[in-house]
């Protein structure tokens, strides 16, 4: 399969997609206020890096010569950017894949000695925009709940892995019996919180140390949880967003990477046209299997350590030519639905990429890097000078979403 | 006197009234001979004397002179091409350094306390919460996992509270408490599988799944000869999490070598688990009973290993199953009976309701009988949960603002139970069971009770631990030795061997990487099941024998059981149990570094690397980690096509001088460890992949070729060559007091969650030095550390 839209994507993303249409004369969010559509920030990573020469053009600007890769995505080609150069600085972990923590972050040196992680820019973009959807942001993986969004004090957000329990979540309303059930146990819950609240500042009070952080941390932690379930009872009353779309099956078989990548992918156009909310990130996963992968015989890990055998080469571009038509897929059922006069595409920056730039050689120097929508002007393949920070893009990504930043995580100013 | 240099001054003056500690005039004058030349503001090292202050009550300043006395005193700097200091000079700089670090040290210590406040890790609140409650679930799957911080996740420096957390803790207490309060009808059921699900599939042809199990001849059952899932479930519906009883009557079936049965639990989300294996000697049927945690939706189902050999062409050569001569398994009989209680109501159910009584209705469920003041019952309950939860006593003004909490539901007649949960989920998510805190100075019996549990079992006193500490006895050195002994034979210490092992030598990660079944096909379920236990039962017979430390570098036995042993070459292992094995003159096995789980951790799966192992040597053994790679070095590309190999290439980057400064130390061991390839196995040559291919439609591995061979000679950084494994640990054997030296100080980092401190490596040396006569003995060292300051104190 090497074309973006061929019969069996369609198939698959079918169940959720084609109920679409529907979605823009319902919204009951957006819009009241005024007819500007949203802007919204999507980030997808692959964990497992894309093999270079597959990928690289040989020459840069808008008339680049394509690649295999670039080739699955012909139909969007001016629908995004890629560039290459880009990277966080000091990414040589403790383990060789440590840098899937800081992708979004860039804090340096993953899970070396004293190692505390930062703020991942969809969390800083989330925290930014507040409640004003009912999900300030929704978190994905493919298979587990490791994730690439970290809060203020480097904790990671477990991802949602089942589509099919965040599709409830989004658009079905419970029966009234568990509804005053969940209102009660959310009350309960606040009166819990509070509780706890006024006994950690006795307890704060007491503590003779002066290192206290734990007790801060905990003490903050309760209001924000107060804070969250304020919003979330507030948001109940508020009925959810109704589509006429049924909700999608999980794959329970973790060797179909594609499948449940796919899965994800048809998700995200709901969310953001529903304005469940405006910040999503996504990440496709070693599923440490042989994926259901015609001619794949390897698990994808160890391919990606090839170790240049043109055999496993073979192989893994197969694998990857899943993983970007998946992302081709994401382009098109944004681009085809259309909010106030331009498209979901338009007002949705879509950062696809990867926190390995080689991963046979484990380093994550000169990282694969798409930018689509958004509304930014694409169809060229921009190299930046090497070590240029990746986070110069997150502040572009973020003063475009109208979240006006001077600078993010290790930047040094905006990418142009 | 000798008169200050100008730098100093200047320094002085810089650091103002802050600099309240000027900085020793010996240690001046060290710098000032023999350093601040390469170390002063124009330096290209990382460090500026000329900017550095003396202000030893910074943390950051301090670290930094720490460093200068340890670079100093191990005789690294200056470096070799400099001048050396004159010896009074340098001794008298050292020891007035020392003596001030020393001070500072234990001056921060007495005011802050060595520990900071820390809290429940996720596994020690699960495990928590299972001990406390009674109940076997674990509901800790929405709290976020430790962060990789470089230490023991039981560090509280490092650790962190987050709004996440606390959601999760929250939803934690609820499954907890949905686990531990049954009062619905006894829902044990036992049920037999019956087999006409598998017979309809004898004689369905191959393609459909079918022809792969015939009926026996003799009685009832069946004969499977292909490892599958979807034909031998046990049939059982699992209304509650809880413990069930697996029964199988089954044989080894046309075999003249054991097989080997898998019992394996498949979850809703599409994982399972191996929960059994057991090898079948030919001959008579045998029972199988397994007691294992099932939770709805889980399905266990039996099947066996095929030894790597697909039998579907022979079975299509023989003319389908029914006529098939290989090898399989055969099952007589399967069934469930559970959840297994020892009473109904549970016993978590009693315990949580204490004084309450439980009255049984006529259709088999239970009401709670409460006498009309709702507050009283209230009351009774927490006051009987609330010291255990918080492993210590409560007193009244604690108990009553529980109590308070439940009060708008109890007036405004909420159930009872739905109201006495709001303070239990309250104090299933207060600081006061999820943190330890403490004043400075010696702890108390409650204190020491939970830091010695939590060290020893990963989870809350038991009873026996919590009446030492009330009668005031733990503290008594004799005491606190004898509950030692107990913990240590306890089944619950298992708990700490893991998770210590798991962390210190990294054995969490051991399943980060599946070996390419194109280069490693013997690498199967059994052998990914054997590997990580090695190293735990190893580690458990040198605790549970008093065995010395210095087994770890090298040891006459190891532990296997027959899938591990095959891999290492071992004979006449029966079964699938682990035991000890006493090992031949010749063996290149014995010791941690040359078993298979330490081997694969520190493997990519596909290829070794000698950096990889050397460093885990240095770092996770010796406790001398090498600096760090310069910024965005990455690593060196593997090229498995056979035509170089890593020696090769690494040896490269060796003959260029700035890395082979850390080079020199780092791939000796690496190079060594060579000769094992990346699931563990012993190789003196490459293995190179075959390819691919394919046949029908179906793409297969051609078996790997065999490559270059291996080379795993070297010389140590202190110059003595070895020629393989074996020799090096005889050199490694020198260092057997830095390895103790180090498993002290892991120890003491991992009980007491907080990091060795300058003023406690006196402590250190001091347990090294009592235990170093009889070669370290491990459990001895355990008691040590027990017993010492470090542990005793906040």
């Amino acid at each position: 399969m090497n074309h973006p839209l061929s019969r069996r994507t369609l198939l698959k993303a079918s169940g959720v997609s084609l109920a679409l249409p529907m979605l823009e004369s319902m919204n009951p969010v957006f819009g009241a206020a005024s007819n500007e559509p949203p802007k919204r920030m999507v980030l997808v990573c692959t964990a497992l890096g894309l093999h270079p020469p597959l990928l690289w053009p040989k020459t840069t600007g808008a008339d680049y010569e394509s690649t295999p890769y670039l080739d699955l995505l012909k139909a969007h080609r001016q629908d995004f950017t890629l560039f290459s150069g880009l990277q966080h600085e000091e990414q040589t972990g403790r383990q060789p894949h440590d840098s899937e923590m800081t992708f979004l972050t860039s804090a340096r040196k993953p899970g070396m000695s004293g190692f505390r992680n930062t703020i991942s820019v969809d969390q800083f973009a989330a925290a930014r925009l507040g409640n004003v959807t009912r999900f300030p942001s929704i978190t994905l993986g493919t298979i587990k709940p490791q994730s690439q969004s970290y809060t203020s004090g480097g904790v990671m957000i477990p991802a949602q892995t089942s589509p099919a329990t965040l599709f409830s979540q989004l658009f079905l309303e419970g029966n009234p019996q568990e509804v005053l059930a969940q209102k009660q146990q959310l009350h309960d819950g606040r009166s819990i919180l509070d509780q706890l609240r006024s006994q950690t500042r006795t307890l704060r009070r007491k503590a003779s140390s002066t290192d206290n952080h734990l007790l801060d941390d905990y003490f903050d932690s309760v209001r924000k949880a107060e804070t969250n379930i304020t919003e979330t009872e507030s948001w109940m009353d508020i009925p959810k967003p109704k589509i006429d779309a049924r909700s999608p099956s999980d794959i329970p078989d973790h060797a179909d990477i594609t499948g449940r990548a796919q899965l994800l992918m048809d998700l995200v156009p709901l969310i953001v046209q529903s304005d469940s909310s405006r910040v999503v990130s996504v990440m496709i996963q070693d599923h440490f299997v042989v994926p259901k992968v015609e001619g794949v015989t390897g698990n994808h890990h160890n391919l990606s350590h090839h170790g240049q055998d043109p055999e496993k080469i073979g192989q893994l571009q197969k694998i990857e030519t899943e993983i970007v038509t998946c992302f081709g897929s994401l382009l098109s059922q944004l681009k085809s639905r259309s909010e106030s006069g331009s498209t979901l595409l338009d007002n949705t920056s879509i950062l696809f990429g990867s926190n390995l730039g080689n991963a046979n050689a484990h380093h994550a120097r000169n990282l694969p890097i798409f930018l689509a929508g958004g509304g930014f002007k694409h169809g060229r393949y921009v190299a930046h000078e090497a070590g240029t920070p990746l986070c110069n893009l997150f502040v572009t990504m973020l003063n475009n979403m109208g979240l006006q930043t001077e600078s993010f995580g290790y930047s040094t100013g905006v990418l142009s | 006197m000798k008169y200050l240099p100008v730098w100093f001054i200047a320094l002085v003056l810089m650091s103002g009234t802050a600099a309240a500690q000027s900085i020793p005039v010996d240690v001046a004058t060290l710098v000032e001979v023999s350093c601040i030349h390469c170390h002063d503001a124009g330096t290209e090292t990382g460090l500026n004397l000329e900017a550095l202050v003396f202000d030893l009550s910074d943390r950051e300043t301090f670290r930094r002179w720490e460093r200068v006395f340890d670079r100093i005193d191990a005789g690294e700097m200056p470096p070799a091409s400099e001048n050396r200091p004159d010896s009074k000079h340098l001794k008298a700089a050292l020891a007035s350094l020392k003596k001030d670090l020393q001070s500072a040290s234990l001056e921060r210590q007495q005011r802050v306390g060595r520990v900071s406040a820390r809290r429940l890790t996720k596994r020690e609140l699960g495990y928590t919460i299972r001990d406390l409650l009674l109940i076997d679930s674990d509901v800790t799957l929405g709290i976020p996992d430790e962060l990789e911080s470089g230490s023991f996740d039981t560090v509280g420096a490092t650790q962190r509270i987050s709004a996440v957390h606390m959601e999760g803790y929250l939803q934690a207490a609820d499954e907890a408490l949905n686990a531990a309060i049954h009062l619905g009808r006894n829902p044990y059921a036992r049920r037999a599988t019956d087999f006409t699900f598998v017979e309809s599939f004898h004689e369905k042809p191959l393609n459909l799944g079918g022809n792969i199990t015939r009926k026996l001849k003799f009685g009832k059952g069946f004969a499977l000869f292909r490892d599958v899932d979807y034909l031998t479930a046990f049939q059982f519906g699992v209304s509650m999490p809880g413990i069930y009883r697996l029964t199988a009557r089954v044989s080894a079936y046309q075999s003249r070598e054991p097989v080997t049965l898998k019992l394996i639990v498949k979850d809703p989300s599409g994982g399972a688990r191996l929960i059994k294996t057991h090898d079948l000697e030919p001959g008579s049927p045998e029972t199988i009973i397994v007691d294992t945690f099932l939770k709805p939706g889980d399905t266990p189902y039996l099947t066996f290993d095929m030894g790597g050999v697909e039998p579907f062409t022979a079975i299509m050569a023989a003319g389908g199953s029914k006529n098939y001569k290989g090898r399989g398994l055969a099952i007589l009989s399967q069934h469930v009976e559970g959840p297994l209680s020892e009473t109904w109501p549970l016993a978590s159910t009693r315990q949580l309701l204490k004084g309450l009584e439980l009255a049984a209705t006529p259709i088999g469920t239970f009401k709670v009988k409460t006498s009309g003041n709702g507050l009283e019952h209230v009351r009774e309950i927490i006051e009987n949960f609330a010291p255990r939860a918080f492993r210590r006593p409560v007193d009244e003004n604690e108990i009553q603002s529980f109590i308070n909490l439940a009060r708008p539901a109890i007036e405004q007649g909420r159930d009872l139970l739905d109201a006495v949960r709001i303070p239990l989920r309250s104090m299933l998510s207060s600081p006061q069971f999820l943190m330890f805190g403490g004043q400075t100075g010696e702890l108390d019996d409650y204190a020491l009770a939970n830091r010695l549990s939590y060290f020893l079992w990963k989870s809350m006193p038991d009873e026996q631990l919590f009446a030492c500490a009330r009668e005031g006895r733990l503290s008594d050195s004799e005491v606190l030795a004898g509950q030692v002994d107990r913990m240590l034979d306890d089944k619950k210490s298992d708990r700490f061997v893991r998770d210590f092992l798991g962390q210190w030598l990294r054995l969490y990660k051991v399943n980060v990487t599946t070996p390419d079944a194109g280069l490693y096909p013997e690498f199967d379920e059994l052998l990914s099941n054997a590997i990580p236990q090695e190293p735990e039962q190893f580690f458990t017979e040198l605790i549970q024998e008093n065995l010395s430390l210095i087994n770890l570098i090298d040891s006459d036995f190891i532990f296997v059981n027959r899938r591990l042993a095959t891999l290492y070459g071992i004979p006449d292992v029966k079964g699938q149990h682990f035991r000890r094995v006493e090992l031949a003159e010749d063996s290149p096995r014995g010791g941690v570094l040359t078993q298979a789980a330490i081997l694969k951790t520190t493997a990519n799966g596909t290829t070794t690397s000698p950096v990889m192992r050397g460093n885990f040597v240095l770092t996770n053994l010796l406790g001398t980690p090498p600096s760090p790679p310069p910024p965005d070095i990455g690593s060196i590309e593997p090229d498995t096509r056979g035509k170089t190999t890593i020696r090769e290439i690494l040896s490269a980057h060796r003959n260029m001088e700035t890395c082979a400064k850390c080079h020199r130390e780092i791939d000796p061991p690496g190079f060594a460890l060579e000769s094992f390839n990346p699931i563990g196995g012993f190789r003196t040559h490459y293995r190179v992949s075959g390819g691919t291919q394919t046949f029908g439609g179906f793409t297969t591995n051609r078996p790997s070729v065999q490559g270059r061979s291996v080379d795993p000679s070297g010389v140590t950084s202190e110059g003595k060559p070895f020629s393989g494994i074996e020799e090096f640990k005889q050199h490694l054997l020198n260092q057997k007091g830095q390895v103790a030296r180090h498993f002290i100080s892991q120890l003491i980092v991992y009980s007491t969650g907080a990091e060795i401190e300058f003023s406690d490596r006196e402590e250190v040396e001091s347990i090294l030095n009592r235990t170093r006569k009889n070669d370290f003995p491990v459990r001895e060292i355990l008691h040590q550390v027990v017993q010492s300051p470090l542990f005793r104190n906040q």
